[in-house]
């Protein structure tokens, strides 16, 4: 038991640089999870946007009557809109030309400009407003109508909302929206750190010089194996453990709902998997620059890949086809699917499989090390 | 002959913790001096203080006549130093470290080239010209340490244990190299923990111990120093108990150790007390199979001085 | 001298794998796999089919719209007619997103607000509004009315010309973030010059200060290699980029210039963290990589949207910060017209640079420690 034992000394001397991993993921995994906007019954986020009129028709008026309803309007000069969109302090300007509303009168189709930054997605909403009022608009205006009356008609047609049924409680909801984020990027979080840890710790025990001394020593080299892959097991829980624990700071009791309560479980299981991976970077890599690369790249890449930063619909399937062969594909996936459902038996049935493909990739992944290693090491004299 | 290194009181302090004491001692030019101490006796702060690389609280430094400081570049250009942690640069060749480190004494390179094949040729590397660090064993890298050490041809030379972890082959060529050095007028500061390279290079020897020195001379002349016994052992098959009383009542005799087949003698320090046990075994018709003296050692010497074996 | 340093430290760089590994090749490989990460990002919001429960308990024109309903030839919805339980059961279970009711008026039973919930509701809602409209029309102006009802009513008019500012890469940030990054880790470099270089470090430090000269003479040119190295790099990068697509707007000597210019500064904090005596080689690698990241992810490199707080949550973090100031310098070049702010970029690094420069010298210039 003395490898084992041993294994916690050479923790000591390791805090820095796995208190630096932590603090690191932690900070990033809490600025991920803040971003996302409180689902309250369908208040998206209003963004900020700017309006310059340059007409002054009834309708370019209640356009922006309409859109004040719809985001936060910011005054601003025409020559400040470039800055603002640089800094992202407005997500659109939209600029109404003179004789627009005359234009549309007349049954044409003029055009309202919207500057938006490239990377600026809500702001696709605003263009979508501005073509139904405007649509609708038309419509009122093959009629007789006067302008002010198609402007009041208007602000009661665009009130209609479909009733809405609600069938959970609103924080509830947020609870679990927000817990899905954050246990998806704790998919990256504990990789990285169990990585960064891990393969450094190993990096002492697989040196060359230890590695030699220690085949002499009365161990056979599989309780040696063993013995260090315990310290591992409970360094991986315990990293595991922190970020559950700061899981339960920031949402609570919230936290112990069914379903978060399956992501905590499916968090473990991933845990130790990426365990699986830091082993094997721990055995076969020596230098500590590649370790620290590979600390870095692998995670990212994983995360990426896998959807644990932007969601996995997005992705596209190329992307998802090659991310299937990663673990941490399966783990998002079923966070994904664990906050859109309640708890029953098909959500069940994914939860086993899930954990089952998870376990799989930890066996195929040992397996290797162990069979590369018992090859490698015959190299050595 | 004139003082290559002049160490007055040299005090050194780590906070709380004085590492050089008062220190004091001088070198010769051409000699070959050796400074022995236990580990955190003060050795390494003292060769590192005289090379001017650490901040002392008190004394004096001179080199070659002339104060030592950083910026001392003219006493520096003679200098060579060859360090304990081999620093060679893994990516670089032999020929290509050896190059490296001479060229930040010598500019020329027609001169440099031809120094640094020499120094390859003292240390036995031409073979391993074109080989790098990693490939090369344990021994081999110190013999390349050293080359990067004394490419330069320095007058003055420190070695601060050189011979560590090292293969007898290479050991003796380092040794052989060291003497030829001194043989062509360099003066050197070497520290080691082994004995027997103390007694075959050293000149002159100072123990060092708690920062300060407490014992100065000749190999002899420590030796002398040393108030333990001779010891004489003699084996034998078989030997009567009168003559072992007899062998008791010889002069200088302190003790008498009697084993089967063997007894060992422990005599006052003093000269011909082989001879005297030896005319005894004679006259007595001891058939002795074999008669061993020892000596004390500098290590006994060392032991007896600080309290500690040379080779903690 | 100068070239004697020079000639063996370009060497040892060249030959050494690793440290080339961190200059060129990591970020390279980032790149590459944000690339084929971000390879779907469309600017338009990206469809998924929907799943939705009617439950049909009266006749209503509305289903045929969400049966029918189609973006790009894909079917938005997909719809199933199910019974008051089953609908509340499929939900439920996560098999539908909502359902609606269809009785005397609409209800949408839904139990999340995500993207296709949100999605559902708006087609309603603006099934609702035109009805509304139409329904007003037939008040006021019948005739007119069923002359548009005959003619097919057109809803699809686009009002909007939208004026992106540049092209349409959402994650532009990303990259130009990496390129940042690959600027700070130039600091490995910088580190290991240090580490050579001061006597209380290493003992190639030892050796490199007892030489019969200034070791500003070792250092220069040893700093001079590792701009050269590093600088080949960052150009290398960034040429990659431009192999991948990436746009960097029509200004590319700038690029290239406020890349490797961060390279230079990537040294000057590599070189400041390797001062430090009172740390490992090892811990002060992960350090500069810990830190490099940090910068890196606030200038919008994982999630672009943190560049955007930390301007307006923490200004002075963006301004001091080098990975957001060489981003912020590569999208001011892509996105202005004017060099303004790329140049005043340019000079916070330079003056940043300056700083730091001022603090190493102070330490590299003793030569004596208080120990080695």
């Amino acid at each position: 038991m003395i490898v084992f034992k041993n294994y916690f000394k050479l923790l000591r001397n390791a805090y820095l640089t796995i208190f630096i991993f932590l603090a690191i993921t932690i900070f990033m995994t809490v600025i991920f999870t803040m971003q996302t906007p409180p689902q309250e019954e369908f208040q998206t986020m209003t963004p900020i946007i700017t309006v310059i009129n340059n007409d002054d028709g009834e309708i370019a008026a209640g356009l922006v009557d309409f859109l004040s309803e719809k985001a936060q309007l910011k005054d601003l000069a025409e020559d400040e809109i470039k800055d603002e969109l640089f800094f992202a302090e407005i997500a659109a300007a939209v600029v109404i030309k003179e004789g627009f509303s005359e234009q549309l009168k007349k049954g044409k189709e003029p055009k309202i400009q919207i500057i938006q930054s490239p990377e600026r997605v809500s702001a696709i909403n605003i263009g979508l407003l501005v073509n139904k009022y405007l649509n609708l608009a038309s419509l009122y205006l093959q009629t007789d109508l006067e302008a002010a009356e198609i402007v009041a008609l208007l602000e009661e047609d665009l009130a209609e909302e479909v009733a809405i049924d609600f069938q959970k409680d609103e924080e509830e909801i947020t609870a679990l929206d927000k817990t899905t984020v954050y246990f998806n990027f704790v998919g990256y979080g504990l990789l990285a750190a169990i990585i960064g840890s891990v393969a450094f710790i190993m990096r002492s025990y697989y040196d060359i010089n230890i590695r030699m001394r220690s085949a002499c020593a009365p161990i056979s080299r599989a309780r040696y194996n063993q013995q260090i892959i315990m310290g591992n097991i409970v360094l991986a829980t315990f990293l595991w453990f922190i970020f559950i624990l700061v899981a339960y700071l920031f949402f609570g009791n919230l936290l112990f709902s069914l379903n978060a309560s399956l992501m905590i479980i499916q968090a473990f299981v991933y845990a130790q998997v990426a365990l699986a991976i830091a082993y094997a970077i721990g055995i076969f890599v020596k230098s500590s620059e590649v370790q620290n690369g590979l600390a870095t790249v692998v995670p990212l890449a994983l995360a990426f890949l896998g959807g644990a930063f932007v969601p996995q619909f997005i992705l596209g399937e190329n992307v998802l086809r090659v991310a299937q062969f990663t673990p941490l594909y399966w783990y998002v996936r079923l966070n994904d699917m664990l906050s859109e459902s309640g708890i029953n038996s098909n959500i069940w049935q994914e939860f086993y499989l899930t954990i089952m493909i998870l376990l799989l990739f930890m066996v195929i992944i040992y397996g290797i090390v162990f069979f590369l290693q018992r090859k490698y090491l015959q190299f050595i004299n | 002959m004139n003082k290559v290194i002049e160490v007055e009181n040299l005090t050194k302090r780590y906070g709380n913790l004085t590492a050089l004491n008062k220190f004091s001692f001088s070198v010769k030019e051409g000699e070959i001096f050796g400074l022995l101490g236990p580990n955190g006796s003060g050795k390494t702060t003292a060769i590192n203080s005289i090379l001017g690389l650490l901040k002392i609280n008190e004394g004096k430094i001179q080199i070659f006549g002339k104060q030592m400081q950083p910026d001392a570049y003219d006493i520096k250009k003679d200098i060579g130093v060859i360090l304990q942690n081999v620093a060679v640069f893994d990516s670089l060749t032999v020929y290509e470290n050896i190059d490296y480190f001479c060229g930040l004494y010598v500019a020329n390179k027609e001169t440099r080239k031809k120094l640094v094949n020499e120094a390859i040729k003292v240390v036995g590397l031409e073979k391993y010209k074109t080989f790098t660090p990693p490939k090369l064993s344990g021994g081999l890298l110190r013999r390349l340490n050293i080359a990067c050490g004394i490419a330069h041809k320095p007058k003055l030379l420190f070695l601060d244990e050189p011979t560590v972890a090292v293969d007898p082959q290479s050991r003796n060529n380092i040794l052989e190299s060291i003497k030829k050095l001194n043989q062509q007028g360099t003066t050197i500061i070497y520290t080691t923990h082994y004995m027997e390279e103390v007694e075959f290079l050293c000149d002159r020897v100072l123990i060092i111990d708690h920062g300060k020195s407490v014992a100065e001379g000749t190999v002899e002349q420590l030796k002398k120093q040393a108030t333990i016994d001779e010891k004489i052992e003699v084996e034998f098959d078989e030997i009567a108990e009168n003559k072992i009383a007899k062998i008791k009542k010889l002069p200088n005799v302190k003790d008498v150790l009697v084993e089967p087949q063997k007894i060992t003698i422990y005599f006052a320090k003093e000269n011909q007390n082989m001879t005297k046990l030896l005319e005894l075994l004679k006259k007595e018709d001891i058939k002795a199979n074999a008669v061993n003296l020892q000596k004390p050692t500098l290590n006994d010497v060392f032991l007896e001085i600080t309290g500690r074996e040379l080779r903690d | 001298m100068f070239y004697h340093v020079f000639k063996y430290r370009f060497k040892r760089l060249l030959r050494e794998k690793t440290l080339l590994f961190w200059a060129l090749l990591f970020p390279c490989i980032l790149a590459t796999l944000f690339n084929f990460a971000f390879s779907n990002f469309d600017e338009m919001m990206v469809f998924r089919t929907i799943r939705i429960g009617i439950v049909e308990n009266k006749e209503h024109e509305i289903k045929y719209l969400l049966e029918d309903l189609e973006v790009e030839e894909r079917e938005i919805f997909s719809v199933q007619y199910l019974s008051e339980e089953e609908a509340e059961e499929e939900l439920l279970a996560g098999s539908i997103s909502s359902y609606l009711v269809i009785d005397e008026k609409l209800k949408l039973v839904t139990d999340r607000s995500g993207y296709d919930q949100t999605i559902t509701k708006h087609v309603l809602d603006n099934f609702l509004q035109a009805s509304a409209t139409i329904n007003n029309l037939m008040q006021r102006d019948p005739q007119k009315a069923n002359e548009i009802l005959l003619e097919g009513i057109n809803l699809d008019k686009e009002f909007v010309e939208r004026d992106l500012q540049g092209d349409n890469n959402i994650m532009l940030v990303s990259f130009y973030s990496l390129i940042a990054l690959g600027a700070i880790y130039g600091g490995f470099f910088g580190m290991k010059t240090i580490n050579e270089t001061e006597g209380n470090l290493s003992a190639y430090g030892i050796k490199h200060v007892i030489v019969p000269f200034h070791k500003i003479k070792i250092i220069f040119p040893s700093i001079t290699v590792d701009v050269f190295v590093q600088s080949m790099a960052m150009i290398l990068l960034v040429s990659y980029m431009l192999l991948l697509g990436i746009d960097f707007g029509d200004y590319l000597f700038f690029v290239y210039l406020v890349a490797v210019f961060g390279g230079v500064v990537g040294i000057v904090i590599g070189a400041l963290i390797g001062l430090s005596s009172r740390l490992d080689a090892v811990k002060k690698d992960n350090i500069l990589s810990a830190v490099g990241f940090m910068m890196a992810f606030l200038s919008g490199m994982v999630i672009v949207n943190v560049k955007h707080w930390v301007q307006s949550g923490a200004p002075w973090l963006a301004q001091i910060n080098p990975a957001n100031l060489i981003t912020d310098s590569l999208y001011a070049l892509y996105y202005y017209e004017t060099m303004d702010r790329y140049y005043y970029n340019l000079i916070t690094m330079g003056l940043i640079t300056i700083v730091l420069l001022i603090v190493i010298s102070v330490f590299v210039r003793r030569r004596q420690y208080d120990s080695v």
